[in-house]
């Protein structure tokens, strides 16, 4: 323990020096354009946090999970992912893998609360779900490989009142309708840590955007800490923390 | 082919043993020498000793490796439920998939376990000391007598084991280490020596490291690659896309942004055409005078340049850029029609750095290096230079590209303008050859005309302007400004004329179709994707005016009349299509640049 001390205590003294050589006004406003540059797939990133990608564990039969952060906060993205097994490992046949389908959803608060304020948005929706198919195997007594597929799907649409549309190279524009949607593969390795807690690390891959992100969760029976990976993103990393019951 | 029940209705089988190994039928029978293929019935046991060790196949498939000093009892074997007790020794189970209702137990001293699709190893004495590892699958342990303390019953996962020293002792399931599960995964067929029972899992673990090995290996190369890759890449970034244009010609598209020395940077938008078909006239447009050309090349080019060298990285702009001492010196923006080197086509637009406003500006000061406008100034309009760069045939130079480049680089300045006095007839523009001004006009068949925006008030001087309206028009927009040529109003030079510096605008998809608002806005595709097949299109046309006086130019109406169909510098014009692809790169990695400039 004295050790992991020490270890901390000079991991932030590294990290302060390092702080005060980034430029952090500079940061700020390439993030900024950034996000102006693919607002969706900035948002999406963010789904990305919430779905819920690992096998159920084994003898598992359901699952839920709550994106807590960054999902519900700060991006106030209220969420709910499901899990179920519909095959154990080697319950069919020796060597059938597990078989867990996965799902969930999301509708993002704020947008609500921003068209009631608005003077212009006569109403905004911005939500997403996803969901896919998990298989799962053991390499050996403490190690699983997983891959899977899933779909996920971001919705944003705006809506401007009558007489406040805003005009676009002279053309008024009534709403505004786009989104992202993407298929991917995942592919995983998970093994336990100690009784009822694993560590996991994936990879995601999508078809259309042809981009890579991964995943590395540590959980135990009511909470996932994760650091999702966002290479081509705005933010590149995420620290995530989701709440999950499984039964 | 036989039937389940049938299969069921066997007994189990000894398939494997080595050493000494013995059978008991019954309950209450006499142990005999154990061979091959005996089989076992229920109430029956088996037991192995020091050196001996057996496999037993179970009707179900089940396997049961017995090590040395075991025994083992099949206390049920029924049709759709097993059990058995292993008294003392060490046991390994496979469990295969089970029917729906079929239940599988096994049981020690002091514990009973139900299994299902699960391979584990069982320990055990008569003393009740028991030890048990899941390897796959799931254990559902219950002590038959409860310890004092925690609980009676346990699912141990795959991965974990539960070690009991001594009956009615607390005991819960631990993590297996590396040591325990490569004791427990070993193999346990009789007759192997003990230093060949882990020889496979050696193996394993052998090619394991190799591929460890591979993977950083690749891993190592993998960033060599990248860190190349990234040294191209910010030393030339580049895009690229073929398409066709709103005249149906099929268009390739090059981008560079390079940076021509240490402190200016140059983004260049080739457009290539094998063919450039003739065109009509559109509604509201302006007319082509120029026919079919083939081997078409027009160009869009912008440089700006500061007073301070820019880091080799493009990552270290952003705090580059936030240093308060850096500032922009000059910036051109220049279109061209270069489809022959030698008669180059084009329209630039300049803007030099005013110390005194401490901004970009694009007044006279463009044409006269050195000296500054105020705000207040009749002069402070709106400058652009038009016309034919031509090479003298005499030289071996290429005039038109050395022209060109100085234009780009905005060095240039009207004779009339540097020391002072505020007028000039547009005509005596010169450039920097070497070290040395050389007057543009007269090298060859060169033709260079610049004027000064035309004021816009309600009685004369008005631009024309025009966009197709209503709900999900297409995106395109034809615009005219008027340029007075030099800006010597009253002079002895005055009333050079007007140039009409003349714009059809499209928003265009990779076909060549005219995209409308709703078309980007109402879309399922993210901005990349949408991005990847939008480009913009802009056909420029200097024109010749009808009056050359600005006294009757007062509306849209009368701006668009005034443009002749006959154009400045020859039937010609320039048609670029810039694709966003790099632009959009550029602007999220240079926005804290554009920042700076706006202040």
């Amino acid at each position: 323990m004295k050790r992991l001390i020490f270890t901390l205590v000079a991991l932030l003294g590294l990290c302060g020096s390092s702080y005060a050589a980034v430029d952090w006004e500079s940061k700020g406003m390439q993030i900024a354009g950034e996000i102006i540059a693919n607002p969706a797939g900035f948002f999406y990133d963010f789904q990305q946090d919430l779905e819920s990608t690992t096998p159920l564990p084994p003898g598992k039969r359901f699952g839920v999970q709550m994106g807590l952060f960054p999902t519900t906060i700060p991006m106030t993205y209220t969420n709910l992912s499901l899990k179920v097994r519909l095959h154990g490992e080697g319950r069919i046949a020796p060597g059938v893998p597990q078989l867990d389908l996965v799902g969930g959803y999301w509708d993002m608060l704020a947008a609500k609360m921003a068209t009631k304020d608005s003077e212009t948005i006569d109403s905004a929706k911005f939500g997403g779900y996803y969901a896919g198919a998990i298989l799962s195997t053991s390499v050996s007594p403490r190690v699983r490989t997983f891959w899977g597929y899933k779909r996920s799907v971001l919705k944003a649409k705006l809506d401007f009142k009558a007489g406040e549309e805003p005009a676009l190279l002279g053309t008024t524009v009534n709403s505004f309708d786009t989104g992202f949607e993407d298929d991917f593969f995942i592919a995983g390795i998970e093994t336990p840590k100690g009784i009822g807690k694993l560590w996991s690390m994936q990879l995601n891959y999508g078809l259309k955007t042809q981009t890579f992100s991964s995943k590395v969760s540590w959980y135990g029976k009511y909470f996932e800490l994760g650091l999702n990976i966002f290479p081509e993103g705005v933010l590149v990393f995420h620290p995530v923390w989701n709440f999950h019951l499984n039964f | 082919m036989l039937l389940p029940g049938v299969i069921l209705a066997g007994e189990a089988q000894i398939i494997a043993l080595s050493g000494a190994v013995d059978v008991r039928l019954t309950r209450e029978g006499q142990w005999t020498s154990a061979k091959e293929k005996m089989e076992i019935p229920e109430g029956g046991a088996i037991r192995t000793g020091a050196k001996g060790a057996a496999v037993v196949l179970m009707p179900n498939k089940t396997k049961i490796w017995l090590k040395e000093s075991s025994n083992l009892e099949i206390e049920q074997r029924q049709t759709l439920s097993s059990r058995l007790m292993l008294v003392f020794g060490n046991m390994k189970v496979r469990v295969p998939h089970l029917m729906r209702r079929e239940k599988f137990e096994v049981r020690n001293p002091v514990a009973i376990c139900a299994v299902r699709g699960t391979e584990f190893t069982m320990s055990a004495n008569e003393e009740g000391k028991m030890d048990i590892k899941v390897l796959y699958g799931e254990v559902k342990l219950k002590f038959t007598v409860p310890p004092q303390k925690g609980a009676a019953e346990f699912n141990i996962p795959q991965g974990q084991g539960l070690s009991s020293a001594e009956t009615g002792k607390a005991a819960k399931p631990v993590l297996l280490t590396a040591k325990s599960e490569r004791e427990a995964l070993e193999n346990w067929n009789p007759g192997l020596k003990p230093e060949e029972r882990q020889k496979e899992l050696q193996e394993k673990e052998n090619d394991r490291a190799q591929v460890k090995d591979f993977a950083r290996a690749t891993t190592k190369a993998e960033n060599s690659v990248k860190s190349f890759l990234n040294i191209v890449k910010e030393s030339d970034l580049e895009a690229g896309r073929t398409l066709t244009d709103v005249h149906g010609n099929v268009v390739r598209v090059d981008q560079r942004m390079i940076r021509p020395d240490a402190s200016t940077i140059q983004f260049m938008n080739l457009v290539k055409r094998p063919v450039y078909a003739n065109y009509a006239k559109a509604t509201k447009g302006f007319m082509y005078n120029g026919g079919a050309v083939a081997n078409r090349l027009d160009l869009a080019q912008m440089s700006m340049g500061f007073n301070k060298a820019l880091p080799s990285r493009i990552e270290e702009w952003p705090s580059f850029f936030n240093g308060n001492e850096v500032n922009p010196t000059f910036a051109s923006f220049i279109l061209a029609n270069r489809t022959n080197a030698s008669d180059i086509f084009f329209v630039a637009e300049g803007y030099r750095y005013d110390a005194t406003r401490d901004e970009l500006v694009d007044n006279l000061s463009v044409l006269a290096p050195g000296r500054t406008w105020a705000v207040t100034s009749p002069y402070d309009k709106h400058t652009m230079i038009a016309g034919v760069l031509a090479d003298n045939t005499g030289t071996a130079v290429n005039e038109a590209q050395e022209m060109l480049n100085a234009l780009s680089r905005l060095e240039i300045r009207d004779s009339d303008l540097i020391v002072s006095g505020n007028s000039s007839n547009g005509l005596k523009l010169q450039y920097k050859s070497g070290s040395t001004y050389v007057n543009m006009n007269g090298i060859g068949a060169t033709d260079v005309k610049w004027g000064m925006a035309v004021d816009q008030t309600p009685t004369s001087g008005h631009n024309y302007d025009y966009s197709a309206s209503g709900d999900n028009a297409p995106l395109a927009n034809f615009r005219a400004d008027a340029y007075a040529i030099g800006n010597d109003m009253t002079g002895t030079t005055a009333n050079q004329g007007i140039m009409w510096y003349a714009r059809e605008d499209y928003v265009i998809n990779n076909g060549g179709g005219i995209r409308t608002a709703d078309s980007i806005t109402n879309s399922a595709q993210d901005p990349f994707s949408l991005l990847k097949n939008l480009a913009a299109e802009s056909v420029v046309y200097v024109k010749q005016s009808n009056s050359n006086d600005t006294a009757g130019i007062i509306s849209d109406i009368t701006a668009y009349d005034d443009v002749k169909n006959a154009d400045w510098f020859g039937g010609r014009n320039i048609d670029v299509v810039i694709i966003p692809d790099l632009f959009v790169a550029g602007i999220q990695r240079m926005l804290p640049a554009f920042t700076k400039l706006g202040d």
